[in-house]
């Protein structure tokens, strides 16, 4: 064995230790999960609300397509109007909320709607909606089209 | 003389520091208030005094805030749904929006919620009384988006203090936590020093 051979022979494993390190985690995971090549819509709930008061809903979307894809707008028969807002904290400390407008989903990437932050406002219910009842909404994605899902109140 | 008393009044001293360390300071005293409040009933209340005897357990809302107000009804519910010991703890809520929130809107709420009307009281009342009310614990609620639609209706969000607070069986706030993210053994805890 020449002094060269086992100089690549010693280096070669680091070298290829180095590079796969240069992948974050998130990169790692990427690479281990295939793009399912859907848009997921999961964990769809709603909270209660009297007629003619408000509510939130939460969803997580995957997208699981080679695209990126934005939310740009919900529906929902059950209420006057409904808007993704973002509860924030403003800079004297009070709890705020404010419309987040559209909604950009990476290609591989979740965005998460959940309390305290994302949510879907649902204005003005037009029936009561109680625990254990659900309701429908339409999402609107500019890539993926319409995709209706069902929220279970809770 | 003095050697013999000397370590008693070192052990009284301890325990005198240690009894005023459990104990929390007064946050806020409302014992000689009484602020003339609406329930969801419309039935008048003296706030705090009506509660004297009790644990109170305060949060703060509006019924239009559908992301952090039912986070903290959601608390105070799992709170009362979780305390071993519930006979002496009540729970009130009070609408820092009472143009909107009537009693008949706050009992609606709270039927949506399921919350024991044994244990809850909804408190509303004319905006001067809610204001002062409010100022007396330190709780900020200002109108922040307003919006008109097609047919001129105006709607409106608010900015406000995300706060719990639990007071004394005197109308006194021992206890004051960020209202929708403190986990409740925190305020259980609290509660049972009370005791």
């Amino acid at each position: 064995m020449t002094e060269r051979t086992i100089y690549w022979i010693f280096w070669i494993p680091i070298l290829l230790i180095m590079v796969s390190g240069c992948s974050s985690p998130q990169e790692k995971q990427k690479q281990q999960q295939p793009l399912s090549g859907d848009l997921e819509i999961t964990k769809a709930w709603a909270r209660p609300a009297s007629r003619g008061a408000n509510s939130a809903a939460y969803f997580t979307i995957y997208n699981g397509t080679s695209d990126p894809d934005t939310l740009t707008g919900i529906k929902s028969e059950d209420t006057a109007k409904a808007e993704v807002h973002e509860s924030y904290v403003t800079e004297d400390g009070l709890s705020g909320m404010r419309p987040a407008g559209t909604l950009a989903i990476p290609s591989g990437d979740s965005l998460l709607l959940q309390p305290g932050s994302f949510h879907v406002m649902l204005m003005g219910m037009k029936r009561n909606i109680a625990v254990g009842d659900s309701i429908q909404l339409q999402l609107q994605f500019s890539g993926s089209g319409s995709q209706t899902i069902s929220a279970g109140i809770r | 003389m003095n050697k013999f008393y000397f370590p008693g009044l070192i052990l009284l001293a301890y325990s005198l520091a240690v009894i005023s360390c459990n104990s929390p300071e007064v946050i806020h005293d409302l014992s000689k208030d009484s602020f003339s409040l609406l329930n969801q009933d419309s039935a008048s209340v003296q706030f705090p005094a009506d509660f004297e005897g009790d644990i109170l357990v305060v949060g703060f809302i509006y019924t239009h805030c559908p992301d952090v107000c039912p986070v903290i009804t959601a608390k105070l519910n799992n709170i009362n749904n979780q305390l071993e010991n519930k006979s002496d703890v009540h729970f009130a809520e009070i609408s820092f929006d009472p143009a909107r929130d009537t009693p008949s809107v706050l009992k609606n709420y709270m039927q949506s919620f399921n919350l024991d009307p044994k244990k809850f009281t909804m408190l509303t009342g004319d905006s001067v009384t809610v204001d002062s009310a409010l100022n007396k614990m330190d709780i900020l609620a200002k109108i922040a988006y307003t919006k008109t639609n097609e047919e001129g209706k105006r709607s409106y969000l608010m900015n406000h203090t995300n706060r719990i607070l639990v007071m004394d069986q005197r109308g006194r706030v021992r206890f004051e936590y960020p209202g929708s993210v403190v986990p409740e053994k925190n305020v259980i805890e609290d509660i049972n020093r009370l005791r």
